[in-house]
């Protein structure tokens, strides 16, 4: 039989456990391989549509295709015109947008017609210099670092217009390095300020200071409840409690060049499979499960 | 009778107790430890009134010179509000960040400030690159001697730990009413530092070694009058920097209000010949806190860690780290023998990621905590990362 203070012992020991595991994040799957074996170069990118994973292979100038058990399918270079895809989105043609940073361009592709378009973007007579896209709902949103905000581009028309670019009125603002649309508005982090923006569809701003504990936040994800922020020197992943007024509620993830572990970690994403996480260090993208 | 002698030996206590803190102890200390040895210029108050007990115990401590207590934890018991400031500074000077008040000052007595050489000889024990400068033209402040003029010593709200704010410093001095006359393109967020050198110069009026090209010739117009606006005004001449920027890795940054490009240079003088606002680590810090982080937190650290630019390519790289080539080329420029001669790499893949082996598998130039800049213990725990089965 067990004394008391055992039992005490144990339980303590098992809500340690279950604290330091709060979050539950486990991983669960690996993508660094293209189908002809080669491994993955400082990927930049990755998405989930259509059932697969796309990545972007910045390094080896490719896109790679994976089914849901992570198996790699196609690695493709459309017409040769990939030299440093930096993101990639789906329009809701099915049509392919890929940043391409080379000659500072948005790649249109039509996999069906096997056509290539470039595009730069202008707005009020500047040249836009994009970073990341994300389409969804009737704009491609683009981050443009001439600007540091985030453009809305309507891809409607034959060539896409940049109809306005949001850009915080925030003293100081020096450019976002993330964002992602979601059904409440638009979150963005910034670059340097330790700052995330959020701007509703009426158009009201919000503001968030992140805690300065935090080293160099590169990229966010948002859930119903937690804003996730992924920390680049930290490598870990700290999720902050939106409903308790932004109260950190964990981290997970550790420096490593194993399974499960990250390296040089550049971007987090949420799919229906889980949260997708390059690492352009490790040359791969693990997708973690709740 | 019997309560007479007992309040008689009470009242004989505490009079002994009295005559032992005040007046025995005061001087029994220096039977042994020469008075002379704790005079100067000026003399630390406890010392001055001969309470050593202030800071150490006559008998056993746990702590070095029998304090009672760690430095800095001893100086704060008296100087609380030290510590308060200095929890709200934005820039602390790193002695006091490490607690390392003895590096500086002398506890018992010393020169101006408790400080154990002359404040100018003091900051340049550190600040050694400043001792080598032989300027021409030499500030009234640094030549004298008097940094704490400018700076703060210990923290501050401002980069250089300068007492007050870049804009606002020089006008302590000087008159704004003479520097409105003698600067044709006046305007109030003017940075003073970003032409003069605040210490000295070989030219007139603190102007900075370096000079922009239309600058030198006094054609203000070029960019004053330039049409073009933002980084477009900079690629306007230099054209052949824009393609720099269209890299993987890039500092290509919003140029809403100003050109990005002066972000990090000068457009009229610098100290550096590519017109660096100030050092590269100190341009490369500001917005890079990591790197100063990794430098702080490690034991062993690149000795070029503040040259940044020796191996970071500034506007953009392919590379990952924005390195100014491959990994293995650019440690390799320095490390000639190391590189031809070392563990196989290049041709091997890491067999934990896949990746290429470079230095950079297991070394970290920018701070370890293991020798020869390694990532984990080089005993033994670094190379059972990859050979399991030894």
């Amino acid at each position: 039989m067990l004394r008391v203070s055992q039992r005490l012992l144990i339980g303590l020991f098992v809500l340690l456990i279950f604290i330091k595991n709060g979050n539950c994040w486990e991983w669960a799957l690996t993508l660094n391989k293209a189908p002809d074996g080669t491994n993955l170069y400082h990927p930049m990118s990755a998405i989930y549509a259509k059932n697969k994973f796309y990545v972007a292979d910045t390094g080896n100038s490719r896109l790679i295709s994976y089914n849901i058990k992570g198996e790699p399918l196609v690695a493709v270079n459309p017409g040769g015109k990939l030299k440093a895809p930096l993101d990639l989105t789906f329009d809701k043609k099915g049509n392919l947008w890929v940043v391409e940073r080379s000659d500072n361009m948005l790649l249109k592709i039509n996999f069906k017609e096997k056509k290539v378009e470039s595009f730069k973007l202008y707005y009020k007579e500047k040249i836009l210099f994009p970073e990341r896209v994300n389409y969804v709902g009737s704009y491609l949103y683009v981050l443009d670092r001439e600007t540091g905000g985030v453009a809305f581009v309507n891809i409607e028309n034959k060539k896409p217009v940049v109809e306005k670019i949001w850009i915080p009125k925030e003293k100081n603002f020096s450019g976002f390095i993330d964002f992602k649309v979601k059904k409440d508005g638009i979150w963005a982090l910034e670059r340097n300020n330790f700052k995330v923006f959020h701007l509703d569809k009426n158009g009201k701003e919000k503001v968030w200071n992140l805690p300065e504990s935090l080293v160099y936040p590169i990229s966010i994800e948002v859930t119903e409840n937690h804003l996730l922020v992924l920390d680049r020197y930290l490598r870990k992943i700290f999720t902050f409690d939106l409903k308790n007024n932004f109260k950190l509620a964990g981290s997970f993830l550790e420096l490593g060049w194993t399974k499960g572990k990250v390296y040089l970690p550049r971007e987090i994403k949420m799919s229906p499979l889980g949260l997708l996480i390059v690492d352009e260090g490790n040359g791969k993208v693990e997708i973690w499960k709740k | 009778m019997r309560f007479r002698l007992y309040l008689l030996f009470i009242i004989v206590s505490v009079i002994n107790l009295i005559w032992f803190k005040f007046v025995v102890a005061k001087e029994v200390c220096f039977k042994c430890h020469k008075v002379e040895k704790f005079k100067g210029k000026l003399v630390h108050s406890p010392v001055a009134k001969k309470d050593c007990e202030a800071c150490h115990t006559p008998h056993v401590s746990k702590f070095n010179k029998l304090l009672i207590a760690k430095v800095p934890d001893i100086c704060y018991q008296c100087h609380p509000e030290f510590l308060k400031n200095m929890q709200k500074a934005e820039w602390v000077h790193s002695p006091v960040e490490k607690g390392e008040c003895l590096k500086c000052h002398q506890p018992h007595a010393g020169y101006r400030g408790l400080l154990k050489k002359s404040e100018k000889e003091q900051c340049l024990t550190c600040h050694k690159k400043l001792k080598k400068e032989s300027f021409k033209f030499i500030h009234k402040p640094f030549k004298e001697g008097k940094c704490h003029i400018c700076h703060n010593p210990h923290f501050s709200q401002n980069p250089y730990l300068l007492k007050f704010k870049e804009e606002t410093i020089c006008l302590n001095c000087h008159k704004l009413e003479k520097i409105k006359s003698t600067h044709r393109y006046y305007s109030k967020n003017m940075e003073c530092l970003s032409c003069h050198n605040p210490h000295g110069s070989n030219n007139e009026y603190l102007i900075k070694q370096y000079m922009h090209k239309p600058y030198a010739q006094k054609n203000c117009k070029v960019c004053h009058e330039n049409l073009a606006k933002g980084s477009d005004m900079c690629f306007s001449c230099h054209s052949e920097v824009k393609k720099d920027f269209f890299k993987v890795h890039t500092h290509y940054l919003p140029s809403n209000k100003k050109a990005f490009c002066l972000d990090c240079h000068s457009p009229h003088t610098s100290d550096y010949k590519t017109l660096l606002k100030g050092s590269p680590s100190s341009v490369c810090f500001k917005c890079h806190p990591e790197a100063l982080k990794q430098q702080r937190d490690s034991l062993y650290v690149h000795p070029s860690h503040d040259q940044c630019l020796n191996c970071h390519n500034a506007h953009g790289s392919e590379t990952l780290g924005m390195l100014k080539g491959t990994q293995i080329s650019t440690c390799g420029r320095c490390h000639k023998r190391h590189v031809k001669f070392t563990h196989p790499i290049e041709k091997v893949k890491d067999p934990r990621n896949g990746q290429t082996l470079t230095c950079i598998t297991c070394h970290d130039p920018m701070g370890t905590n293991f020798k020869n800049n390694l990532r984990l213990n080089g005993d033994k725990e670094l190379c059972l990362e990859c050979h399991k089965g030894y």
